[in-house]
């Protein structure tokens, strides 16, 4: 019997150890938030609105994301010895649906809205929040979304319009038309200005002339151009952003909080707090590293030849040199030894090693400098309208100069992007201005920017008339003031004038531009997902 | 009291086979008979002292000290009689004559049983060798002649209870701890047989001899091998589903790195590939090709009962007593929800009754590299270089010109051509022999109560690149104790510590890449940092030479298993498994401002830790009887709970103020880069029955029902139910065989089928979930929260449904034998990422969408060609073929382009463009109608519409292979065994990926055929100095054919005679050499630029890659001492 009693207990004991309580399968996930719970509470609500923030940063991520969209493709860029991404500039079969940049524009920029639409709809149920705290909160995520959908209207025209969390599994999307897009581009910017504060503690965040210079934008864009410079001159008046004195300070690292800045995008030193960072720098750094007293620095950058100005660009650049400062305040043209170990001649470590410059210097004073340092002129580095050879060699355009990265050969950038500036404002009140046909209004914004641009002394010779005032000329100012700030292509595409441009100023893409190119093909991606993938509409000719 | 005590066969210790071999035959006898049987020894003398003690007790106490076991009917014996006795040094013959002096009681020994029976005349000595009759009644013979021997293997280990049998008798006996027997038989006419598990039976004839000494030869395909089965063990015999296996003796004279060095080739279906290269690289083992996209294609490994979740290169594969792997769903089903992906059952080895055995095994070899990569040297580097700026009109046609090699070739480079000669061959530089070595310890032995098995091994191994080397120490112990005749337990303990490191991070990466007109020194003898001005091409030692880098990966391993079990009554055992699985591993990276990771970049340190932890438990119910000597039942009741728990920490720091810190001081950083920790848990709850039902050993049944709770699931689908029903059929054993028996031994057909699941997801993936953001203001944190993953309340198992057909065959007395299987498996209710329109802000949701299917053919033939005294012959021949298709997606019968998964292709598939050659100058006008020129790559217009477009790219073709055979020949000469092994791996496509050409002039190449102007080859295009990367259409350069034939393992042993030994202390001596790898020949050029095809490591875009590893050759050098 004690044996009996033996395997009992010995079973019993064990099937009490296997037993388990009901909520055994029962899953606890507590590494993160409950997501219903924690965006009600105000930590929360607040969490949710700073994410809205961080997709703003996908187009800077890297160079498949937005910047052959923006550059390539316009009249004043072409591309460099890294050939990728070439359709974009050269217009030709390579911009297909399952082109990559496409999909890393659409994708990131639709997770952004979804994040937006998350904080929208949750709103009301902010428990620890007054409205008017919760309105001034949420309108940042108005102020994104329009945003978002901003650029993507511009670039692929029509667009889902979703304006509210997704909850269920959705597989169908429709289009909306450009039309209904823009109107709830218009509504999200209006509900921000009206509960965003004209200022915000932590910079980066969206204000009130934001909102305004947003909108400004926008009516500009949908030829509204009373709306527009109505808003741009709000924006210009009422909030005390003035132009920096020195227009090369609006490139320092140092000087990222400035009076001119309306909207930045944000990134930062810490890793941490940097995500992909900003990759910009990397593309429009000549090889410098390959000439004779030279090796990579960082206060140099990194090169990674993609983007090199057109012949007509930095003929107009250099065109006015003499009175306009701006190719001097953004380019940079000499370089200063310092490998000791590829000198060549007399020349020191310190010493001006070489300089591209994009203008002809006569031979005899080439020879000349020559003597001392290497000399790269317009002749040497452009052949005709197309750049020399491997196209390595150019001035570099230093707005997104970044010596602040980890390291030489880190990829990941750390230099904040000005989204908004207030000289913007200025272009879009003369322009706008000009189509309503006030042209005083427009000639004095315009003199505006062009004084500040003026060397010191050359401000009246700076100056121009009514009668130099047409849209050309406005998008000369642009190329001259915004060149390499992400806004041509739209520019070109608002004003009509992109097929013209291209076909006059970019020898690849001039000969197969056309009509179609106006709108972007929607990413196959997003197509093949689709249940029903046979209503929704590609663009016409993809 | 009467009880019927033993254990039931498929649940008995499997090493002491004999005894569970032995009892079967008993029970065929005995059926139905309440008899008692216990464990024993042959000529053991006893000593014994009891007072007033009832026979059964008595009887208890002799089993207990002596290898015998009694049988007898319930009621033939009055066990509750009292006796007292006390004798000191008795045969047993002796004391049973006391013990039933003067009662109705006859005994007979068979073998090693001692059968207890009313009748005759009172107790009286009967001699001990005796036949059984069918009755079980005492037929004693008259003995005629004694013939004694011994019984050794083919190491001169003599083999415990191997069994002599008299032909067509039942007349035998079992060889004694020494291997010796001594055998009654009727006369010189007889035949003995001599019979052990796991060896090739013989037969003898005796004629005049009185000694016969025998050695037995392996074998492993012996059919009363038993095989372990999910939670127990079966006869191979009696298997109905698709078991293979791999055991010690298979394995026994092959030096292994790892387990999968020791069972890749001998199991059909099951694919063994390379993850990696370099000294403590994994690998990937698939079993019957991929059917899961999301959810894991890893098999489910089982080690000593409990699941293993580790990496198989922290298992010693010298404690390995089988591998078993079950591959149908029949087979897998009791496992349930996790064994989709087929079962590896690893047992390790388990101690003995006896005096202590040692083994001691030693080897090492050097490492070497196959050859080095034919990259460019200097001149061709430059010609290259002159042609990528030829192609752009920035140099002259034709010759070389001082002044543009001035414009393109920096002042290094120059100098470098200016001095002439090769250049640097970085490889050369770099690579250096590696070594491996292995020293192992195993003791194992033990006494009626207490076996066990130690063993305690160090493994070492430096790789062919500096720096790099592997180190395992390893501590394995196995328990048995034997508390009672009812109670027994064990333990099996295996403590493992193993040491990863690695002083560069990308040394080959810029041997590959770098120019060879580089220059690693100054002309004063200072290291340079670049190989030349090109800040992206370094100097590949610079991690050596600035002593910059670190990389450690240690881990710590216990598992620790316990199990005990009762039996309740004679039919019916419970068994108790607690088992713990505890991992502890820590990574650890620093990298200077002057290593390669962070080339010129501040100093970074990383640290990373997890902690991983696995409960189990489990209870076991077996029954198992058999009726009316035919009818076998042996029913299986599981429960089952299993948590995991993973704890992950882990911090990077940047910016170090002293880099010699390495990663031991990241509070010192002035950066931080990165600081996390995770927990993540699961839960499992299972039940499971199975029954098998076996008549005659000729119709065999097995069903089985599995529910399995798995937390990962959402509330509704928590459970999952997988049965499972498999049939075999002996026909060899029906009477219209009758006429085949002279040649068939042994038929077998089997069908099969069932279902299993995979939950190999990671958890919390039904309750949605928000994930941190990250953003700063002005660099002040600005972190946020959004919502990324769906809730998703329908998350559910993966099921796979498997058919399965099979043939058992057994030929010519044993000389050829083998298996065929055919299986078809369905997989459904796949868990598979969904791609959702990202316009609902959610990339993806977990789905049960979309069905793959797999069809295979597996043949394993084992054939012994010649057998003679001093030579034998043995040829081992696996062959498998498999075949995955997606059958449906998440839309249904629509491709998924993005992640290359198309309706119909396996899972994986290279996608591209296909190139059919390059343009030539006379098709110039037709090359510019697709925007390229001459020299460029013609890719095929698919759609004929003029242009290369998406549309144009097409599927070239998988890494799955036609079909993999290993075949594996082994002679025995004398003392002398050479065994060598050829691995045929038959089609599939790999990708040079990482060695792709690169366009321009910077990166170093391989030395292609290129186009020029002069040379209008088809090879490779003209180098251009306008393209990254590999230039237009580059990647339709790298795909290859990768079949591939290899000899994989050649070694030669020998063991020195007994003759040469007997003076010594030791027991067997060997001497061996081995060499992996030595030769391989593939269809591609692959071979030419020595890369193995079959390197199939990198998953890039959905594919595979080689590794940019260069394939190795291992030869080792060792030894075995037992004693």
């Amino acid at each position: 019997m004690k044996r009996h009693i033996n395997i009992v207990l010995f079973v019993v004991i064990t099937a009490i150890i296997g037993s388990c309580s009901s909520d055994f399968l029962d899953e606890e996930k507590i590494v993160s938030p409950p997501i219903n719970s924690y965006f009600t509470t105000e930590k929360g609500f607040n969490d949710l609105v700073n994410s809205n923030y961080t997709f703003t940063r996908t187009l800077f991520a890297g160079g498949n994301n937005f910047a052959p969209l923006v550059f390539f493709g316009t009249d004043l860029w072409t591309n460099g010895s890294d050939g990728t991404f070439i359709e974009f500039n050269a217009y030709n079969s390579g911009i297909q649906p399952a082109n990559p940049v496409l999909w890393n524009l659409w994708s990131p920029f639709y997770q952004g809205i979804a994040a937006c639409n998350a904080a929208i709809s949750r709103a009301g149920a902010v428990e620890e929040m007054p409205e008017s705290a919760v309105n001034q909160k949420v309108a940042e995520s108005y102020f994104l979304r329009a945003w978002y959908y901003h650029i993507l209207v511009m670039h692929f025209g029509g667009l889902p319009l979703v304006t509210e969390e997704v909850t269920d599994v959705v597989t169908t999307a429709t289009r909306a038309s450009e039309a209904e897009v823009y109107n709830q581009i218009v509504q999200d910017l209006l509900f921000a200005e009206q509960h965003l504060p004209d200022t915000q503690d932590e910079f980066g965040r969206v204000t009130r002339p934001a909102a305004q210079a947003l909108l400004a934008r926008v009516y500009l864009t949908l030829n509204q151009n009373d709306m527009a410079a109505e808003y741009a001159e709000k924006v210009i008046n009422d909030y005390g952003f003035s132009l920096l004195d020195d227009y090369s300070r609006l490139w320092d690292v140092d000087n990222r909080v400035n009076s001119e800045v309306i909207w930045s995008i944000q990134f930062s030193q810490d890793e941490r707090l940097n995500g992909s960072g900003n990759a910009y720098f990397l593309y429009f750094t000549p090889r410098y590293d390959l000439q004779p007293g030279m090796t990579r620095a960082l206060e140099n950058d990194r090169p990674w030849p993609r983007f090199v100005a057109t012949r007509y660009y930095f003929d107009l650049l250099a065109s006015n040199r003499e009175n306009d400062s701006r190719f001097a305040k953004s380019w940079k043209t000499a370089w200063i030894a310092n490998n000791e170990s590829t000198l060549v001649g007399n020349m020191q470590i310190g010493d001006t090693a070489f300089i591209y410059v994009p203008w002809d210097i006569p031979d005899s004073e080439e020879a000349e400098l020559e003597q001392k340092y290497g000399v790269f002129d317009i002749n040497d580095l452009y052949d005709g309208e197309n750049p020399t050879g491997s196209r390595e060699l150019f001035p570099h355009m230093r707005k997104y100069k970044d010596p602040l990265r980890p390291s030489i050969n880190s990829g990941v950038g750390t230099k904040n992007v000005i989204e908004i500036r207030l000289a913007e404002m200025y272009l879009i009140a003369a322009e706008a201005q000009m189509k309503e046909g006030n042209l005083p209004e427009a000639v004095d914004h315009i003199n505006t920017i062009r004084h500040r641009a003026a060397w010191p002394g050359k401000e009246v010779d700076m100056e121009i008339t009514e009668a130099d005032l047409d849209i050309d000329f406005i998008l000369d100012e642009r190329a001259l003031e915004l060149g390499a700030e992400r806004l041509r292509w739209a520019d070109l595409k608002r004003t009509g004038k992109l097929i013209e441009r291209v076909q006059l100023y970019n020898t690849l893409g001039r000969d197969n531009v056309e009509q179609k190119h106006l709108l972007r093909p929607i990413p196959s991606n997003m197509i093949d997902r689709l249940t029903n993938r046979e209503e929704f509409e590609q663009n016409p000719g993809y | 009291m009467q009880k019927i005590d033993w254990f039931p066969d498929f649940l008995g210790n499997i090493l002491n086979k004999n005894r569970t071999m032995k009892l079967s035959f008993l029970l065929l006898v005995c059926a139905l008979l309440n008899v008692q049987a216990n464990s024993f020894s042959q000529n053991t003398k006893i000593d014994l002292e009891v007072e007033n003690e009832t026979i059964q007790n008595v009887l208890e106490e002799i089993e207990s000290k002596s290898n015998f076991t009694f049988f007898y009917r319930s009621g033939e014996i009055n066990e509750g009689r009292t006796v007292s006795l006390k004798v000191r040094n008795k045969p047993i013959s002796e004391i049973l004559d006391l013990i039933f002096k003067g009662q109705y009681v006859s005994y007979s020994v068979v073998k090693n049983q001692i059968v207890l029976k009313r009748g005759g005349p009172p107790i009286k000595k009967i001699p001990v060798q005796e036949k059984i009759s069918n009755d079980l009644l005492l037929d004693a013979k008259i003995v005629q002649q004694t013939v004694t021997g011994t019984i050794v293997d083919n190491q001169g280990i003599p083999i415990p209870g191997a069994n002599v049998v008299e032909k067509n008798t039942t007349n035998g006996t079992a060889a004694d701890f020494d291997g010796n027997y001594s055998l009654q038989i009727s006369g010189p006419e007889s035949i003995l047989v001599f019979t052990s598990i796991g060896y090739a039976s013989q037969e003898i004839p005796v004629g005049v001899s009185t000694t016969i000494d025998v050695v037995m030869r392996e074998d492993s395909q012996a059919l009363d091998e038993v095989v372990v089965v999910g939670y127990g063990t079966q006869k191979r015999r009696d298997v109905t589903g698709s078991v293979a296996s791999v055991s010690t003796e298979d394995i026994a004279d092959i030096p292994m790195t790892s387990i999968e060095g020791g069972i890749v080739g001998r199991i059909p279906g099951l694919d063994v590939v390379p993850s990696g290269a370099g000294p403590g690289a994994s690998t990937q083992i698939q079993l019957r090709g991929q059917r899961s996209f999301t959810a894991t294609n890893d098999p489910l490994i089982i080690l000593d009962g409990s699941p293993y979740y580790g990496t198989l290169n922290d298992i010693n594969p010298y404690d390995i007593e089988s591998v078993d792997v079950l591959k149908d769903a029949s087979s897998t089903a009791i496992y349930g929800a996790r064994g989709a992906n087929g079962v590896i059952i690893i047992t390790t080895k388990r101690g003995a009754t006896g005096a202590p055995r040692f083994i001691f095994e030693s080897y090492g070899g050097p490492i070497m590299a196959y050859g080095t990569i034919p990259y460019a040297n200097g001149p061709q580097y430059a010609e290259i270089a002159r042609e990528a700026y030829r192609a752009i009109g920035d140099y002259p046609e034709g010759g070389t010109s001082a002044e543009f090699d001035e414009i393109i070739f920096d002042e290094i480079e120059i100098e470098s051509l200016r001095q002439g000669g090769n250049g640097l061959n970085y490889q050369d530089l770099l690579y250096e022999h590696g070594f491996q070595q292995k020293h192992q310890l195993t003791v194992s032995g033990g006494s009626e109560k207490v076996k066990y098995n130690f063993s305690g091994s160090y493994f070492q191994q430096d790789g062919i690149i500096p720096g790099e080397n592997f180190d395992r120490y390893s501590m394995r112990t196995n328990l048995d104790f034997t508390f009672s005749p009812i109670f027994s337990g064990g333990a099996s303990i295996l403590l493992n510590h193993s040491y990863n490191k690695r002083k560069s991070s990308a040394a080959l990466f810029q041997a590959f890449q770098s120019s060879p007109l580089g220059k690693l020194y100054e002309d004063d003898g200072t290291p340079r940092f670049t190989a030349t001005a090109d800040g992206l091409l370094l100097n590949p030692l610079a991690d050596y030479i600035y002593d910059s880098y670190r990389w450690d990966n240690k881990s710590w391993g216990a598992i620790l298993n316990v199990f005990g079990e009762a039996k309740i009554t004679p039919d019916l055992t419970y068994r108790l498994n607690l088992g713990t699985n505890f991992k502890l591993r820590t990574i650890k990276e620093s990298a200077g401002f002057y290593s390669l990771a962070r080339n010129l970049g501040t100093a970074t340190a990383q640290v990373d830790n997890t902690v991983d932890n696995l409960l189990l438990y489990e209870s076991i119910l077996t029954y198992n009887k058999q009726f009316n000597e035919k009818h076998q039942l042996t029913v299986t009741a599981i429960q089952g709970v299993q948590t995991t728990r993973l704890e992950t920490s882990d911090a990077g720091v940047s910016d170090l103020p002293y880099e010699e810190s390495r990663y031991h001081n990241l509070g010192s950083a002035t950066l931080v880069n990165s600081v996390g920790s995770n927990l993540i848990e699961t839960n499992l709850l299972s039940y499971a029955g199975r029954i098998f039902y076996g008549y005659d050993s000729k119709y065999l049944l097995t069903l089985s029902l599995r529910a399995d709770g798995a937390s990962q699931f959402s509330p509704n689908h928590k459970w999952g139910y997988f049965p499972s029903a498999a049939f075999a059929y002996r026909i060899s054993d029906e009477g219209f065989m009758k006429s085949t028996e002279n040649w068939l031994d042994d038929l077998k057909l089997r069908l099969s089928y069932g279902v299993t699941g995979n939950q190999g997801i990671s958890p919390y993936q039904t309750q949605g979930g928000a994930d941190r953001s990250a953003y700063s203001w002005n660099e002040s944190p600005g972190f946020g929260y959004y919502p990324t993953e769906l809730e998703n309340r329908n998350l559910k198992w993966e099921t796979t449904a498997v058919y399965n057909f099979g043939v058992d065959f057994r030929l010519f007395g044993g000389r050829l034998s083998g298996s065929v299987d055919m299986y078809n498996t369905n997989t459904y209710d796949l868990l598979m990422f969904r791609k959702l329109p990202i316009t609902s802000g959610y990339d993806q949701v977990l789905q049960n969408v979309g069905k793959t299917k797999n069809k295979g053919f597996e043949l394993s033939l084992n054939s012994v060609n010649i057998s003679t005294e001093e030579f034998s012959w043995r040829t081992d021949l696996t062959f498998f073929r498999n075949n995955t298709e997606i059958d449906e997606l998440y839309n249904g019968k629509v491709d998924d382009i993005g992640n290359r998964w198309f309706i119909g292709e396996p899972i994986e598939v290279f996608y591209d463009f296909k190139k059919i050659g390059i343009w030539q100058q006379n098709e110039s006008a037709e090359a510019a109608s697709y925007g390229q020129e001459p020299g460029q790559i013609k890719v095929l217009d698919v759609d004929n519409d003029g242009a290369i477009t998406d549309a144009d790219r097409m599927v070239l073709g998988s890494p799955q292979p036609d079909f993999v055979s290993n075949i594996t020949n082994t002679f025995n000469y004398k003392n002398f065994d050479l065994s060598f092994q050829t691995y045929i791996r038959w089609g599939g496509m790999s990708s040079i990926g990482p060695f792709a050409p690169f366009s321009k002039k910077r990166y170093n190449k391989l030395v292609f055929d290129y186009w020029t102007p002069t040379n209008p080859t088809n090879n490779y295009p003209r180098p251009n100095q306008l393209y990254e990367g590999s230039g237009l259409y580059g990647s339709t350069l790298t795909y290859r054919d990768a079949s591939l034939i290899s000899l994989r393992q050649i070694s030669l042993g020998y063991r020195f005679p007994a003759s040469l030994i007997e003076k010594t202390p030791l027991s067997g001596l060997r001497l061996y050499l081995s060499g992996e790898n030595l030769a391989y020949w593939t269809k591609s050029e692959m071979r030419d630029f020595n890369m193995k095809p079959d390197l199939t490591g990198d998953v890039v875009d959905g594919t595979r890659t080689i590794s940019s590893y260069p394939a190795t050759r291992t030869v080792i050098l060792g030894l075995n001492i037992q004693f």
